[in-house]
Formats: structure tokens, C-alpha cells, sequence
């Protein structure tokens, strides 16, 4: 596991580096640079492993401007199937969210998907959202999900109750439906998460019970453990 | 399901859970804990506000799911430009409370003593990293905190609180020539400068009826218990120059001519701007001496009327001296002479000996009454005369309920002439109120 891990590593200095300058550039003196390191036990996305079930890091850098406008880039290790060699994710997203008087704000954007040295799974998605305080719900949309030849919509609903100050109880639920007739129109992948988040200072410890029923073709990906109990450490500045 | 891994996913989440737990308070932010520290609520004027965005909640890709405002991402961004303006300004940080209901999370930050706060916020307010910034205001009360002010005549009739936003009679000395007062009393601790006893042979006790009139008058205020007096801030002198014969009633309080005029010369001789004497007896040719002192000295004397007197009785009866009675309800026959001033003096709250409070009636609770409102006039204007003072008093026309609980006495108008601004609903906008009651 240490020798992936290095592996993954490497990958994601080398081959990031260009990509993530893109989105470290000099911000302008209105908007906020915010960024997170992190280390999960399994990287978990939407219930399936992309890091076929071994921890990886990963980091997230992302600006804000006053207007309401974000942009930033995502990237992790990655391996999408133990037949491809270890490769490292890159998300680069951007949107708009504005917040209503209401309390309630709204949100829309798009992501695109980059799975370097494992090609055939990069993807793009939009999507629409809306969030208060404590819970949000977006619908995502994509053309060619994880590199398939069809369309795909994903929803979820995401939640967090305060247990006591810096500790919080999250929850999520999310459907994955593919949209193409070619496929079997009753496939259904969701996936649940319930976990707990604990705030301190700089760092956040969140742990959490990942489950996922269903198929979707869309995956290429061993079926071996729906189920998972993942721990992440992250540090945010 | 795999239950290794449950097994695994239980060991886990048992020490984190504790941890989140048990964390203590120290292992919060070091801003947030020095928030209670460094904020003084004693000088909040030397602190700034600044406003930076909060940019409302959004998608991201990590697997963090709706976090709140508080802990989220980008608080550590905002904590770092707001360092950096401290830094740039030569302010000190001290925290931030994030307001998604205005997109803004303010941070507040306290400037040196040579600064002036709203100069540094109107640099800031500038500054692009900030959406504003303000100078932290400081606000106070309006009213009394002290449970008994609601059933104080004085609050409702001589708008008490309006007139303590601009006078308390700070700094005057005001002579209580009455029976002891209870100076322990938790509503006078502090009120009492000093203290005499003229009656040889009699040590000082803690009576009931100087106890009662010195509350009236100086009673502390918004010391949530009690009662507030009309001039909290006054100094009171308690001369003791009568006694109570029975314990029962304040009706046996006696003095003599000796033990008053001793009191009046210590009075004169100490600088009592202010002088109480809510009592009665025969025409005194010492006192009379004395009070002409007093009053020669711009001294202003206040003397309760006995009803039972013709003419008021003595000292109320004396040229110079403040008669004052009580303002009865209507229909109760008593005639008060036109140059005689009526205040409160029925069913009175104030302080009895032994921290107790209890409701007094009669002139001389009226008498404290001028007394207090005398101290208060004579914080703002020191150089007037008291028959000017006393003129204005008898001149001003206070509205007609309070003409009728509370007495001839506008203390509206009056402190509206004495300070030069008008702290209660002026006469004019209230005439117009009234006017407009069927």
C-alpha cells in the first residue's frame, strides 16, 4: 500500500502541477483564496471507490469573488480500476451562487473531469443547486459520464445538524440515473453517507459510513464492498 | 455487508466521537478564545468593525457536505485578509461572528489609544479588501433597571429617566437634616458621603424617616433592586438632628432647635448646595439666622408644609425657603398656597432601614422630591440663584395628569431651561399628543 500511495503521490506532483498554476494564480485583492489538504481513508465518490479502496490525498484551492462568482481545482489521487495504473484526478469547477433574503441561496456551475494517465473516464457535468445554512440540494447533468457514450443525472441532498459547537452530524443521500435509452432505464445507483464532523482550529476530522444499492453501467468498476466506514483528515487555509 | 469493516468503521468512530467531544475550549482558534479576554466591554469605543465578504454556500468537490458558515471553508481565507488589515492598520484583531443574512463576515478590531476609531474606519472603508467598516458604537439604556421604578411617581410624571439622560445631579452635595439614615441599605451603599450625629447622648441609629427621604433623593440607580432616586449621583450629607422615639412609627421623630441648627451650621459650613428639611415646627429665631445664611449663600433650602398649619409652618413658611406638599388627588380640599410647589408625596416606594423598601405618603417625601430635582438642576446651571430656580419652578405647567398624581412642577420644561436641550417629549409634540386624546 505505501508503494501506491508513493506512486499516487508522485503522479499527482508531477502531472497537477501545470494544471493546478491555472487556478493559482495571483488573485485580484477582491476575491479569497481558500484551500484544503486532505487525507481519506477510501476515496468515496457518489459511493463508488476511486481510489480502489486505498487512502489518498488530495487538495483543493478555490477563489471567491465579491460578485459571486468561484472557480477552483480539485485534485486526488486516483485509480478507477485496479487494471489501470495509478492516476490522479483533476477537477476543475467553477459557478455562481447568490444568496436570497430569504436565507435560502442558489447556485449553478459546471465541472469537468480529468483522470490523468487513465484515459476513457474523463467527464464533464453541470449542474444547479440550492443550499440554506444546514442543507442544499443540487442536480447535476452530464453528457458523457466517466467517459461513457451517454447521459447521466445525478441528485442529492445533503444535510448537517449541530451536535454541539465544531461537532455536527452530516448526512447525504444521492440518486444516479442514467438518461440513455441504450441502457436499462430501471438502473438506479444511490448512495448514502451519515457521518460526523468534528472542527478543530485548522483541521477537520469527519467520520462516516458510506453505502451505496444499485447498478449503473456507467461504472466500470469492481463491485467488491458497497459499504465502508471512511475517515478523513483535512487541514484548511 | 462486510463485518470487518463495520467492525473497523466502530473502533474508529468510538475515539473520534470522544474526541470531538472532550475537546476543550482551548483547542479553539486562538481568536476565538481571546474574543471574551480582549474585547473590553468597558472601552467598546476603541474597536473597529470591518465588514469582509462572506461568499455564500457552494458546491465543492471534496467530500466536506454542507458546511455551515461558521466552520466552513473560507473562514481561514477571511481570518488571513483580516489579519492582514490589522497588520496594514496597526490594529489588533480581537474576532468575528460571520452574518450570512447580510453576506458579510465582521471582524472586530481594536485601535490604539492614539488613534481615533472613526478615522481608522474611514481608512478602512476605503481599502478594497473590505466591503465597510464602522467605528463600534456604544449604546445605553433608556429607563431604569430598578424593579420598583415602574411604581415610582417620579418615573411615570416627572419622566425620570428622560431627565437622567442629561442631569443626575452628579457631584452636588445635598443635606439631609432628618433622622438617621440606614447609609448600609444596598440601595444607598456608596450615596451617603458623609455622615453626623448631632443628638448627644443618642449614638446614630438607622431610621426610618431620613432613611426614606434620602432614597427618594439619591437612591442608586439601575442597580437592579430598589428604587431609583431623583438625583442618583448626588453626594448626600445625613445629618442626624432628629430621633425616632418609637421604633413602631416615624411619627414620633423628634428634633430640637440645638440638634437642627448644629446640623444647619455643619450643613452651611460643608458646602451642601442643597439642603432637606422635611419637618416642621414653631418660628425659630436660630434657625432663622442660620437659614439666612444658607440661602444668602445661593443654598437652595427646601421645607415640607404641614397641613395642619396655617400657612405651611416653619421653615416651609420662611422667604427663600421651597415649600413644598404633596400633590393629592383631586377633591381632596386641601388648599396649597400659589407660592407653595407640589410634587409626589403619596404612596411613595423607597428605602427603609434594614435594605427593606416600603411606600411613605405625606409633604416631606414631597419635599425630597424638589430636593432631588433641585440637585439635578443644579449639576447644569450652578451659578443661578435659587429664586430664580424657584421662579422657573412655580412658572412651569406640566401636563394635566401630572398636574393632577404629581404636582405643579414641569421637570420637563425645567431641565429643558436649565440644559439647553430638551430630554423628554418636548412640550410642544406632547401638547399636540394630548390634544389628540378624545
Amino acid at each position: 500500500m505505501s508503494t501506491r500511495l508513493a506512486g499516487c503521490l508522485g503522479c499527482l506532483l508531477r502531472d497537477a502541477a501545470g494544471a493546478l498554476l491555472v487556478v493559482v494564480i495571483a488573485p485580484p485583492a477582491l476575491c479569497q483564496v481558500s484551500g484544503s489538504i486532505a487525507l481519506v481513508s477510501d476515496y468515496r465518490f457518489r459511493g463508488v471507490s476511486l481510489s480502489d479502496e486505498q487512502p489518498a490525498l488530495q487538495l483543493n484551492l478555490e477563489y471567491d469573488r465579491d460578485d459571486g462568482w468561484y472557480a477552483g481545482g480539485f485534485v486526488s489521487s486516483a485509480q478507477v480500476n485496479e487494471d489501470e495504473p495509478a492516476a490522479a484526478q483533476l477537477v476543475a469547477y467553477a459557478g455562481y451562487a447568490r444568496r436570497l433574503s430569504s436565507g435560502w441561496g442558489w447556485e449553478v456551475g459546471a465541472t469537468k473531469s480529468v483522470f490523468l494517465q487513465a484515459a476513457g473516464y474523463d467527464y464533464a457535468e453541470l449542474f444547479v443547486g440550492m443550499s440554506a445554512e444546514n442543507i442544499s440540494a443540487r442536480l447535476y447533468f452530464s453528457p458523457n459520464y466517466f467517459g461513457r457514450d451517454g447521459e447521466s443525472i445525478y441528485a442529492e441532498f445533503n444535510g448537517a445538524y449541530p451536535l454541539r459547537q465544531h461537532l455536527r452530524l452530516l448526512g447525504h443521500i444521492g440518486f444516479l440515473r442514467p438518461l440513455s435509452r441504450r441502457d436499462d432505464a430501471s438502473s438506479l445507483l444511490f448512495d448514502t453517507r451519515l457521518g460526523v464532523s468534528a472542527d478543530i482550529d485548522h483541521w477537520n476530522l469527519i467520520i462516516a459510513w458510506i453505502s451505496s444499492e444499485g447498478q449503473h453501467a456507467e461504472y466500470r468498476y469492481r463491485d467488491r464492498h458497497r459499504n465502508a466506514g471512511i475517515l478523513t483528515v483535512s487541514y484548511s487555509f | 455487508m462486510n463485518k470487518l469493516a463495520l467492525c473497523k468503521f466502530i473502533l474508529l468512530l468510538m475515539p473520534i466521537l470522544c474526541a470531538g467531544i472532550s475537546v476543550p475550549a482551548a483547542a479553539d482558534s486562538e481568536i476565538d478564545a481571546t474574543i471574551d479576554a480582549a474585547i473590553d466591554s468597558r472601552a467598546p469605543e476603541h474597536h473597529v468593525l470591518v465588514m469582509l465578504h462572506l461568499p455564500p454556500l457552494h458546491f465543492r468537490p471534496d467530500a466536506n457536505y454542507a458546511s455551515g458558515y461558521g466552520d466552513g471553508h473560507g473562514r481561514h481565507a477571511r481570518r488571513r485578509i483580516a489579519a492582514e488589515l490589522a497588520r496594514a492598520y496597526g490594529l489588533r484583531l480581537v474576532g468575528d461572528w460571520p452574518m450570512p443574512l447580510l453576506g458579510v463576515d465582521c471582524f472586530v478590531m481594536q485601535v490604539p489609544a492614539s488613534e481615533s476609531p472613526s478615522r481608522v474606519a474611514t481608512l478602512l472603508e476605503h481599502d478594497a479588501r473590505t466591503e465597510w467598516a464602522q467605528p463600534m458604537g456604544v449604546f445605553h439604556m433608556l429607563g431604569h433597571n430598578d424593579p420598583l421604578y415602574p411604581v415610582q411617581p417620579s418615573a411615570k410624571y416627572w419622566h425620570l429617566a428622560d431627565l437622567h439622560t442629561v442631569t443626575t445631579g452628579r457631584a452636588v452635595r445635598v443635606a439631609v437634616i432628618d433622622s438617621g439614615v440606614d447609609d448600609g441599605h444596598p440601595d444607598l451603599l456608596g450615596q451617603v458621603a458623609l455622615r453626623e450625629n448631632f443628638i448627644d447622648g443618642n449614638p446614630y441609629a438607622r431610621e426610618a424617616h431620613g432613611t426614606a427621604v434620602a432614597g427618594i433623593i439619591a437612591a442608586r440607580a439601575d442597580n437592579g433592586i430598589g428604587i431609583s432616586g431623583v438625583a442618583p449621583n448626588a453626594r448626600l450629607m445625613a445629618l442626624r438632628a432628629c430621633w425616632q422615639e418609637s421604633a413602631d412609627s416615624t411619627d414620633t421623630t423628634r428634633c430640637s432647635s440645638f440638634t437642627l441648627a448644629k446640623a444647619l451650621h455643619f450643613a452651611i459650613m460643608h458646602e451642601a448646595l442643597v439642603i432637606n428639611l422635611s419637618l416642621t415646627g414653631p418660628s425659630d429665631r436660630l434657625l432663622q439666622r442660620l437659614l439666612d445664611v444658607a440661602l444668602a449663600r445661593g443654598i437652595k433650602v427646601i421645607g415640607a408644609i404641614d397641613p395642619d398649619s396655617p400657612g405651611g409652618g416653619f421653615p416651609a413658611s420662611y422667604p427663600g425657603v421651597w415649600a413644598v406638599a404633596g400633590a393629592l388627588p383631586k377633591g381632596d380640599g386641601i388648599n396649597v398656597a400659589t407660592n407653595a410647589l407640589t410634587a409626589p408625596g403619596n404612596d411613595i416606594p423607597t428605602t427603609l432601614p434594614g435594605g427593606r423598601w416600603g411606600f411613605v405618603s405625606g409633604s416631606s417625601y414631597a419635599a425630597a422630591h424638589v430636593a432631588g430635582l433641585a440637585a439635578l438642576l443644579t449639576e447644569l446651571q450652578r451659578s443661578l440663584t435659587p429664586s430664580q430656580v424657584r421662579a422657573r419652578l412655580l412658572a412651569s405647567a406640566p401636563e394635566p395628569i401630572a398636574l393632577r398624581m404629581a404636582g405643579t412642577i414641569n421637570t420637563c420644561a425645567l431641565v429643558t431651561w436649565a440644559a439647553g436641550t430638551c430630554p423628554c417629549l418636548c412640550a410642544a409634540t406632547h401638547a399636540l399628543a394630548t390634544n389628540q386624546r378624545p
